[in-house]
């Protein structure tokens, strides 16, 4: 060691500016991940987490859940909307693909700065773990000239993404939209156990709220067959807490049957909701939206098709590992990459967990 | 997907209660209060649980939460209105003790922004030039030319006051 970082290092501790006896605080940290669940987990490729963007003015209407328990008329809803789901053709067989677009709105979070952005994805989910995430995003915007401002100030040079499309091709075993590592067949049929497993698998705080994210997590962009699906709708149903909006509008106006956890959250004026909205003819997931600050995401489309949209720019292979460990490769220019090719290839030197 | 949100959440957890006092003391000094410090930290942490599912693994999971608490921390002294200290009375980012600044003190007060808190983390947080680097998005030379200028700057104000 120098003589002047071991000169720093004595007087540092003189320096020291944490109080005396001071300790850290894990509950209350874990209490501001329940209070803000608004930032659900988005699970996939863009990295985007809390939402903006004003949508519908949503009404409650019929019975408020109450206190203690589910509420009998969401219940009831969503054990329809579990029978109708159940019936859907959704389960691709070997060599075919699960196809999910969507649409959303969340703020990116980087560093102090936040930003919003449109995106259109287009997800390709091949039964052997193989598929392509096909990402295209508007131009960058702030979310407000006050978060303009306190990002400039931090980061004088920051620059708003110009948008564009990014397409991530993943070789067999390597793209998993699950939120976590587990068989959809591994996850039990009885509503009441699948929620005791959710909190295993996909963690956070064990609390109502958070199991209401579990089930969006379950469900948004994933390719759990229609039985898994229709045993998630009766979990929700058994969440207390729980409000049937009636019919809702989602942001491309569709409209489809509300379900809605509203969080007070611990700290005064910082409550929010989250929505979850469904097809009321297929039972389908369609949308997504909510409050404080607000987002949005709509489910254009969810079918079983044949092929991938085309050839990926080199082969897909080899596999990634068992659990899904591969290498993640840029495509094009170094600085401005337009995608990605993740394969097992070179594992035994710089292997890392390759889901998005 | 990341896979192992349990995991991850278990982990998180140990880095909190292994290393707290360490994040806070760093975020303390880059938002120049106390409370601003330790509400940056509980802050940092309840995004990183959030945003686990994020973490690509393209460093060590302690570099990237730090890269969330410093960028947390430096967010909130913007957004927080606080008085400026008198000159040479109260450097910015460190405690007195009701003492007179020493010439370490000054000099972490005048250093730019981005050798203070590169000196926080190597000093505070005990993070070796390759931490720093992950945690600042930087390469390590840059890590090490920038701690070697604020030494070399601190050699100059103890030679001047010598």
């Amino acid at each position: 060691m120098s003589d002047v970082e071991s000169r720093i290092r004595q007087e540092f501790v003189a320096l020291d500016p944490l109080p005396p006896g001071a300790e850290g605080d894990w509950g209350d940290v874990l209490g501001r991940t329940e209070q803000s669940q608004h930032r659900r987990r988005w699970a996939l490729a863009t990295g985007t987490v809390v939402a903006v963007a004003a949508v519908a003015t949503v009404v409650l209407v019929l019975l408020p859940a109450g206190g203690g328990g589910p509420s009998p008329a969401a219940a009831a809803v969503l054990n329809r909307l579990a029978r109708l789901v159940a019936s859907q053709p959704l389960t691709a067989q070997p060599g075919q693909y699960l196809y999910v677009e969507s649409r959303n709105d969340y703020p990116s979070i980087s560093g102090s700065c936040e930003t919003l952005a449109v995106d259109h994805r287009q997800i390709w989910i091949g039964t052997d773990g193989s598929g392509l995430i096909r990402d295209t995003t508007s131009p960058e915007r702030f979310s407000s000239a006050a978060d303009r401002a306190a990002c400039l100030q931090v980061n004088p040079n920051w620059r708003l993404r110009s948008g564009g499309t990014s397409n991530d091709w993943y070789a067999p075993r390597c793209l998993s939209t699950k939120p976590g590592s587990f068989e959809w067949s591994s996850l039990s049929s009885d509503p009441h156990v699948l929620l005791q497993q959710m909190r295993q698998i996909d963690g956070g705080p064990p609390t109502p709220g958070e199991d209401f994210q579990h089930i969006g997590d379950f469900l948004r962009e994933t390719d759990a067959p229609p039985a898994v699906r229709a045993t998630l709708y009766q979990a929700a149903a058994l969440i207390p807490g729980i409000q049937l909006l009636g019919t809702v509008h989602d942001h491309n106006g569709r409209p489809g049957l509300g379900i809605a956890y509203p969080s007070q959250g611990p700290y005064p004026g910082k409550g929010s909701s989250s929505e979850l909205i469904f097809n009321p003819k297929t039972g389908e997931l369609s949308g997504e939206q909510g409050t404080g600050p607000s987002y949005w995401a709509v489910y254009l489309d969810q079918k079983v098709v044949n092929n991938l949209p085309g050839e990926p720019p080199a082969p897909l292979t080899p596999p990634c590992a068992p659990g899904g460990a591969g290498t993640t490769k840029p495509i094009g220019p170094a600085k401005h990459p337009h995608g990605s090719i993740t394969t097992g290839a070179g594992l035994n030197s710089t292997s890392t967990p390759s889901h998005p | 997907v990341v896979r192992g949100s349990q995991r991850q959440l278990g982990e998180l957890e140990a880095l909190y209660r292994e290393r707290w006092a360490a994040f806070a003391r760093v975020a303390i000094s880059i938002a120049g209060s106390v409370d601003v410090g330790r509400e940056a930290v509980q802050e940092g942490f309840a995004r990183a649980i959030e945003q686990r599912h994020q973490f690509r693994g393209d460093c060590p999971l302690e570099a990237w939460v730090w890269r969330i608490v410093v960028n947390t921390a430096k967010t909130a002294r913007v957004r927080t209105p606080r008085e400026d200290p008198e000159p040479g009375t109260a450097p910015e980012g460190v405690s007195l003790n009701g003492d007179r600044p020493t010439e370490v003190a000054l000099w972490v007060r005048n250093l730019p922004e981005r050798q203070r808190v590169a000196v926080f983390l190597r000093y505070w947080a005990d993070l070796d030039y390759r931490a720093i680097a992950d945690v600042l998005e930087v390469e390590v030379g840059t890590v090490s030319a920038t701690l070697s200028a604020a030494h070399q700057g601190l050699r100059r104000s103890v030679q001047e006051v010598e």
